[in-house]
Formats: structure tokens, sequence, C-alpha cells
């Protein structure tokens, strides 16, 4: 189609963004022809870096600006890895340089506000993004608040979340390894939901590795708020019994009170650690809730699974983790990938004055490491139910690992290869 | 009528806990397709996306929609298996695998013939009908330059 509509006269507009800067920009897509519409993207993460790349692999001629205020994508999967010493930051770390020689207008910025009637974007450092349908793929921000001292104690950067890739990630590393030998890697687990369910888990398994070759006189204590594991149970505990007895240490029902330097205040115990890592609770990012769009238990976005709009604002598509889940979804970055693909056929359908795929499927793959070699699955596949107008899980379809295996290892590092590669195009 | 932005002191810590580049940085690093808020583009984009629409109902007869199903419906093997089939690393490509061979594949996942990791987990999540609009967009697909 957009063969048909090349040709056609191109027409430029001048427009001021910044301090003062002009630039000169075509007012239709970059294809050369007319544009089919334009769409803002808020957040290249797994979400809305996949947005991105299938709406203009699908149809080039809507015109995509993607916002993102990093340089780079670092990804959370793969990342404990890091934390464990078996992969630096430079091996979970891409550039957004495969979007931008396919036409996707890379804008490395800040988002202010959204003036959701006005179809535009206000970004922080000046400047205005005008769209037609607008993308939010916010990930997740915390509810320190709900601990006391938690949001001093992360200000200081001496307890670290790390639960968001970056330099919290490579920041926890070196916490272990300045730790000594005999001390105390405290872990603290919210309630679910949150970010990536087996990723604490993992995250434990990982630190074990570390410390088990280096720091075999040390303790990793996972004081989780939930009544058990909460996913890949069986698997993990095998992997602590097998790989990492008397090094692991795992507490159900441990709910963090306070913080103090590194003490871990629960309930009815003070746990003193050398290293101590707490995941927050988490909610939708801050854009989704100062855009008006958080409307379930007052953390997430409920949304139109057909088509990812947000049920508070039609012509807005939320992604990923800011989502407030269907059931049995998890919040992970393959998922969120998934949404993005739902999302992009959709809009395309919209702008195209199309019928929107009536029957979308979305599926996840999980893997995790409980080795540097070992790792373990969760996977599903969700089928849209028109009935309940939600995501169900196919019965009888999906699982687990039969046990951690080293042919699941390379896999895991394969789906990250080629998941990176799809979201950015390089 | 903006939306009000959060707490500024959170924002510089949310997004993968970086603190956002300065603002001077930020302007510079900027450029690109950042529109005025009286967009004079308005009605001709109007008028694009109306023309367009109109070419996109001509040109897309009921086998094209199959096809975007199927499309829609392989997306969600790329993950893994690369887009559009062109996979990385030991995932097995599917671009240009022929569709009975992806059939009978995802038919022996399903059965047990063929052992698996997890492939005979996802097999089962997915129609009869969906897996051959699958293979369909598969085949159609040029494998990946070796």
């Amino acid at each position: 189609m957009t063969t048909q509509l090349r040709g056609l006269s191109r027409r430029r507009i001048l427009v001021g963004a910044g301090a003062g800067a002009t630039l000169a920009l075509s007012g239709c897509a970059t294809t050369g022809g007319p544009s089919l519409g334009r769409v803002a993207i808020v957040g290249g993460g797994f979400g809305g870096a996949t947005a991105a790349r299938y709406l203009k692999m699908w149809a080039p001629a809507i015109d995509v600006t993607l916002i993102e205020r990093n340089a780079s994508f670092v990804s959370c999967p793969i990342s404990n890895l890091v934390i464990g010493g078996h992969k630096r930051i430079e091996d979970v770390t891409r550039g957004y340089a495969g979007l931008q020689a396919m036409g996707v207008n890379v804008v490395r910025a800040e988002v202010g506000a959204v003036d959701v009637a006005g179809k535009k974007l206000r970004l922080a450092g000046g400047g205005e993004v005008a769209y037609d349908r607008l993308v939010l793929s916010p990930g997740i921000d915390f509810m320190p608040e709900q601990v006391g001292g938690l949001q001093a104690a992360l200000d200081s950067g001496r307890v670290l979340h790390a639960w968001k890739a970056g330099p919290q990630t490579t920041a926890l590393r070196a916490q272990l390894e300045a730790m000594r030998d005999g001390g105390v890697y405290a872990l603290a687990i919210p309630l679910a939901p949150y970010r990536c369910p087996p990723g604490p888990y993992e995250r434990a398994c990982m630190v074990a590795s570390y410390l088990k070759q280096h720091k075999p006189r040390s303790k990793a204590l996972v004081l989780d708020a939930n009544p058990d594991i909460t996913s890949k149970a069986g698997l993990f505990r095998k992997a602590w019994a097998d790989h990492y007895a008397g090094l692991v240490e795992y507490r159900a029902n441990s709910v963090l009170k306070e913080v103090s330097g590194t003490t871990a205040r629960l309930e009815f115990e003070d746990v003193k650690a050398d290293v101590l890592n707490v995941v927050p609770a988490q909610r939708a990012g801050d854009i989704a809730r100062s855009a008006g769009l958080v409307n379930m238990n007052n953390r997430w976005v409920g949304v139109n699974w057909l088509t990812m709009e947000s049920t508070a604002a039609a012509g807005i598509h939320v992604l990923g983790d800011a989502t407030f889940s269907a059931p049995a979804m998890p919040k992970s970055g393959h998922m969120a990938n998934q949404h993005a693909k739902v999302a992009a056929a959709a809009i395309i359908a919209q702008l195209t004055g199309q019928p929107v795929n009536a029957t979308p499927v979305v599926m996840n793959t999980c893997y995790s490491f409980v080795t540097v070699r070992d790792v373990v699955h969760v996977a599903s596949v969700h089928q849209y139910d028109a009935a309940g107008k939600t995501f169900k899980t196919v019965p009888g379809s999906g699982g687990l690992s039969a046990a951690a295996n080293q042919i699941e290892g390379r896999y895991a590092l394969s789906w990250a290869e080629n998941i990176w590669a799809d979201m950015l195009a390089g | 009528m903006w939306a009000a932005a959060g707490n500024s002191a959170r924002h510089c810590r949310s997004y993968y806990g970086q603190a956002p580049a300065a603002p001077g940085r930020g302007s510079r690093t900027m450029p690109s397709r950042v529109f005025c808020e009286k967009d004079p583009m308005r009605h001709t984009l109007l008028t694009c996306t109306l023309t367009a629409a109109a070419l996109a109902a001509l040109a897309l007869p009921a086998a094209a929609q199959q096809s975007t199903l199927g499309r829609n419906l392989a997306a969600t093997c790329a993950n893994c298996h690369g887009t559009n089939g062109a996979a990385r690393g030991e995932m097995k490509p599917l671009a240009g695998v022929s569709a009975a061979k992806i059939v009978a594949a995802m038919n022996d996942f399903r059965s047990g013939n063929m052992p698996a990791t997890i492939m005979h987990q996802i097999a089962k999540g997915y129609t009869e009908a969906q897996v051959e609009q699958i293979a369909a967009y598969f085949a159609a697909q040029k494998p990946a330059a070796k």
C-alpha cells in the first residue's frame, strides 16, 4: 500500500522544540507517502520498543515516535546473571539504532505530562509531541511509602532495589563484591502482584552461586511477604536444596515493616543484613498515574484486551507491567512484548478503518537460572475470551520444566537474543 | 488540560533507576518529530488518513484479513523464534519452512510424539486452525540469509 501512496506530495512543517531549536519535519510518513497517522509511544522497554518495531514493520506509513528517557535499553531478564557475576551489564544492554534505521523517531526525553483531550505530550525538557494515538508502556514505579524508612534508604543508595535494570544492577553487584565472607545478603520480596514473579527467587539463586564460590561462609536470606514462593516453587526449592544447602534460607510470610540502615524490621524480629536488597511494592509507572489512567486498585491501568486501550481513556493504549493483569497473566517483559503486538495490530486496524482482531492470542515464556547453566521455565498461552472480555489461559496448556536442565540454559540465552532483536530491530 | 506530572524527585529515579539527562542536554539530543501545539498539519493529516483508510479498505479483501490474522498469530512466536521466524542462536528458524512441516511438528508436540522441553506445553495453547494460519504465514517468509 505504501507503494501505491508513494509519489503523493510530501509536505513539511516547521516546529519549535526545546531551547529554541527549530526542526524541519515531515508531516507525513518517512516513506514519502501520506501518513496513516501519528503514533507516539512513551517508554522504550519490552512493550514500547516492540510496539514501535511492529507498527513500523507492519505499516511503514504510520509516523512512529518513541520517547525514552535512557540512551540505551537495559534488560531486566538476564540481569540477575550480572548480579551473580556471570555476565556484564554490557551483555544485557542494547541500543535503539535498529529502530531508528527502520524509520522510528527515537526521542530521548522525559515526558512531563499527557494532554489527553488535546492529544499531545509535553516533554519535561521542553517541546511537545502531538499524536493521533498514544501508547504508554511506562513499566512500574515503586510504593516505598508502605515501608518505614525505605524511601530514605533507597535515596541514600545504601539499600538497592535493582528491580529496574541499569545502575542499580551494577551497584548491587558492587555491594556483593564488597561484602565480607560470612556476611548476610537479605532480599525482601513484596506481596504479589509485582514485576517478574520468579525474578526474586532467580536472584537468590544467582547471589548464592556467587557466594558459594567466593564467600561460602555467607548467607542469602529470602524474606518473602508472600505465603509461599510465587512461581516455580518446587523447582526453586529443589535448586536451593541441591546447590545451595546452608547458603539460601527462605522465610515465607515475612512482611517488611521498616528499614533502618541495612536492618530489615519484620513484624516480630529484626534481621541485620550486610547487604539489604528490597524489592518494593509496585504500581503502574508515574506517567500512567499523572495521565489519570490508574483505575484498578489505585495501582494499575485497566485495559480493553482487544486493543490494549485504557478503560479510562480511549485512544491511549497501555502495555506491559502497568496493566491490571488478566487472570494468571504474569507481569513480564515477554508479556509486554505480546501486548505490544496486539496493540500494534489494533492501532493499524483503527487507523485504516479495518475491524480490530476479535480473537487475539498472547503467550508467555519465562526462563529462570538456578545455576549459571541450569534453567527452569514456566510457560502459558492466553486466548481472548469474548464472554469474559479478558484473556484466559488454555486448559491443559503451558506448564513448568520437569527439572532444571542445561538445554534450557542455552535456550534462555537464545530467548534473550531473539526477544531483544524482535523489539529493537537489531 | 494538562495532567499534572508526578513528583519530580520520584521521576528522577523512576525508569531503570537512572536520573534523566540534564535539561540542556536533553534538548540537544531530542531532535525528532516534535509538533507544535497548534499543528498546521492537522487538516492535511486528516485528509491523508481518510485517503489511506479508503485505499486500505479497498486493498484488504477477505484473504488479506485472513493473512493479517496469521501475521498476528505468528508474531506470538517471534519472541523465541525470531521476527517473522528468522531465529537467532539455538532457536529453530521457522521462516520458509513448509506449512505441512510446521503443522506436523505442532501435532507431534501436542501428542507427545516429539520430545520437547517446552513446545509440548505451548502447542496445546493454540487451536488447529490457528496452527494452520501460523504455518502458512511462516512458510511464506523468506528464510534469513546464513
